[in-house]
Order: C-alpha cells, then structure tokens, then sequence
C-alpha cells in the first residue's frame, strides 16, 4: 500500500510504519519504507526498521 | 557543526572536505546535497587515496554525518567496517540528525569498531575526547 516497490511516496510515515510493523508480525519482510529528506526522528525509525528487516530477512535465508 | 576553517590546507574528496588540524587529527565535514552510495570499485579506488593521504598510518578523525546519509548496505558493512579498522586510531562522531546519529549507531551496533567511538554534539567536546588518543 504505501512502500518504496508501489512508489508511493511518505505522506503518513506514521501509517506506514504501523503498516510496516503488522508486516514484520507476519513475518513478512518484503517491503522497504522511503526515508524522507528531512532526517528527523521518524526517518531515524524508519532506517531501524529498514535495517532490522535486512537482518531478519538474511537469518531466514541462512535457516531455511 | 563544524565549522570549515580558512587557515588549513582543504583536502577535496568526493562527498566531503578534510583538513588536518594542529594537532594531526583530521577532520571532515560533508558537501551538501544527496551523494548516491558508491560502487565497490569506487569506494576501493578512494580508500587507497585516503591511506595515501594518511601516509599508511591510522589516524584520529573527527567526522560530521551527512544528515541526510543512508546506511550502508548489508554486503558493504563489514567491508567497511574493516577498512576502517585499518586507518583510525579513534573516532569522535558529530551527528546532525537524528537520521544520521540512528545511521551511526546501526553501523557501530552490528560492526563493532576495533577503535575508541563516541558521538559528541559538537566541535569542542569531540577534541577534548580525542586528544588522549593523538
């Protein structure tokens, strides 16, 4: 709905990072948030997020 | 911030300026705007200019983040992160946003550093840090 590979830009960054966090729930790690070019505390989220998938995403692949 | 002084040689780099303070601990201070993240190849070509610039020995930096920076990726982490193992004798960290400092933090969190690091707000604090370490 609102991720880098549907090219919808970060209107609600909030939203997206609830959105993002029911995904991680479900395991699902496919879907990459933008980081805006303001830099601030949101955008610092979203890079934990974005990095804290990169990793999950790499465990599952060296367990399966 | 840093500011960038009048009185010491600039060195240019692609993404930022340095200089050397009295003391020998080098600076740098991004250029604005978005840099997009270098090749392997590149990153490699600028590491053996900056080792030249160091003169094959580990320094003492003092670096301003870019505010808007992006990590590195996953592959490229521990690349870099043994890169700079090999020219820092320590790091002092002037984070400008909190993007930046989350940035910093996430590096230094899944790569530990071999080298003394540490974030400071500002110029003053990151060269009284540092100085135990030139």
């Amino acid at each position: 709905m609102m991720d880098a590979k549907n090219g919808i830009q970060p209107d609600n960054r909030l939203l997206m990072i609830q959105e993002q966090l029911l995904r991680f729930t479900q395991m699902d790690f496919s879907t990459t948030l933008i980081i805006s070019e303001k830099g601030d505390d949101i955008d610092a989220i979203i890079v934990g997020m974005k990095t804290l998938a990169e990793e999950l995403r790499s465990k599952n692949i060296q367990n399966s | 911030m840093i500011s960038i002084p009048t009185d010491k040689k600039i060195i240019d780099w692609p993404t930022s300026v340095m200089w050397f303070d009295e003391d020998g601990v080098l600076f740098s201070v991004p250029k604005p705007g978005p840099h997009p993240q270098p090749s392997r190849e590149e990153s490699i070509q600028q590491m053996e200019k900056f080792r030249e610039l160091l003169g094959g020995k580990k320094a003492c930096m003092i670096l301003q983040t870019d505010s808007t920076s992006s990590p590195p990726k996953k592959e490229d982490r521990e690349w870099i992160a043994k890169e700079l193992d090999s020219v820092t004798k320590a790091m002092a960290i002037i984070a400008t946003s909190p993007l930046s400092r989350m940035v910093a933090n996430l590096f230094f969190g899944l790569k530990p550093p071999g080298y003394p690091a540490k974030f400071f707000s500002n110029e003053k604090d990151a060269k009284d840090w540092i100085k135990k370490y030139v």
